[in-house]
């Protein structure tokens, strides 16, 4: 593996250098080794059932079928998901930072996309398979699509215990 | 085995990267996930396999493909090209490798194979692209970490240390 970065002859300060990255030699190659592409012996591979809504009440999931389809080591749902962990760590100031937020959506699905339940099999194709027979029943909540719009008063919120999504610091539409 | 009986399986050929590989495939089985589980070639990566965001862009018979969106059986007998390509086997780095890095057009290095690749075959077809077209020809993928603009200049500056040979 070559090295974009030439040999530093002298003992440089940093402090108004350019500094050449130490990973970018590997990472223009393919070389980067990021977690998808780590292979361990019998592992299991992972695959998400994502709302197709942009906001919905989760009424229920049932993981009845998945489990018991060909390969399937295991599901988690968004209500496991809360019991098993702890919230991710917010770093926003109050409100933002009193959120909770989940590796699984848990309740309530905020965005087209967002993982609701996840099957893990023996092989990709079979927990593909597998999370289709997940059965989540939704309740589809309003949206809104514009960012100005969505700062106006009753707008639906992403998180309604938050009760808006202007911080203080965001101007005010005039 | 009769016409009328469904195969979920198909024996291909292909070339990546000046090597021929013969292989028995699942129909279903998405090429880049061919590369990566069957070829271990990971330096494509798959970022939403939705066809949305090109990390997994590969070269096919020298255009630029996302290879989320092919079957690897419709691959059979083309030739493929993936990032792990670029460099020279003494890991002498092509110019725009080394812009990529020289510009500060990566971050955390995800989106990178996709976007060299979608780079390479744009310069391959266009030697001194303007900026509008390096932006078409990059339309297809996302970085989060950059912002595009070192990524332009990362494709432009290769294509002017080329030129100037």
């Amino acid at each position: 593996v070559s090295s974009v970065a030439p040999e530093r002859t002298e003992k440089g300060t940093f402090v108004g250098e350019s500094i050449p990255r130490k990973e970018d030699g590997r990472l223009v190659q393919g070389q980067g080794v990021f977690v998808d592409d780590m292979k361990r012996h019998n592992m299991g591979y992972i695959h998400f059932v994502r709302s197709p809504y942009a906001h919905a009440r989760i009424l229920s999931v049932d993981v009845g079928a998945a489990l018991e389809a060909p390969g399937v080591l295991g599901t988690l749902t968004g209500d496991e998901v809360a019991i098993l962990t702890e919230p991710f760590f917010q770093i926003a100031p109050p409100p933002g930072g009193q959120l909770k937020d989940y590796a699984l959506a848990v309740g309530r699905a905020r965005f087209v996309g967002d993982p609701v339940a996840a099957v893990v099999a023996t092989t990709r194709e079979l927990a593909r398979d597998a999370a289709e027979l997940v059965e989540v029943d939704y309740e589809p909540l309003p949206v809104s699509v514009d960012i100005m719009k969505a700062l106006e008063a009753g707008a639906p919120l992403v998180h309604p215990e938050i009760e808006t999504r202007a911080s203080p610091a965001t101007p005010t539409r005039r | 085995m009769s016409l009328s009986e469904p195969s979920d399986s198909r024996s291909i050929s292909v070339e990546v990267n000046g090597q021929t590989y013969e292989r028995e495939v699942a129909a279903r089985r998405l090429l880049v996930h061919f590369l990566r589980d069957d070829l271990d070639l990971t330096g494509t990566h798959i970022g939403c396999d939705t066809g949305n965001c090109g990390a997994c862009t590969i070269q096919v018979n020298g255009q630029a493909v996302k290879s989320c969106m092919m079957l690897a059986v419709q691959a059979d007998g083309a030739r493929l090209r993936t990032v792990e390509d670029l460099a020279s086997d003494d890991g002498e780095l092509t110019p725009l490798q080394r812009a990529f890095s020289t510009h500060h057009a990566l971050q955390c290095g995800y989106c990178t194979p996709g976007m060299l690749m979608s780079a390479t075959a744009l310069l391959e077809q266009n030697p001194s692209p303007s900026e509008h077209e390096v932006r078409a020809a990059l339309q297809g993928n996302i970085c989060r970490c950059t912002g595009y603009w070192n990524i332009i200049e990362a494709v432009q500056a290769a294509a002017q240390e080329v030129s100037a040979k």
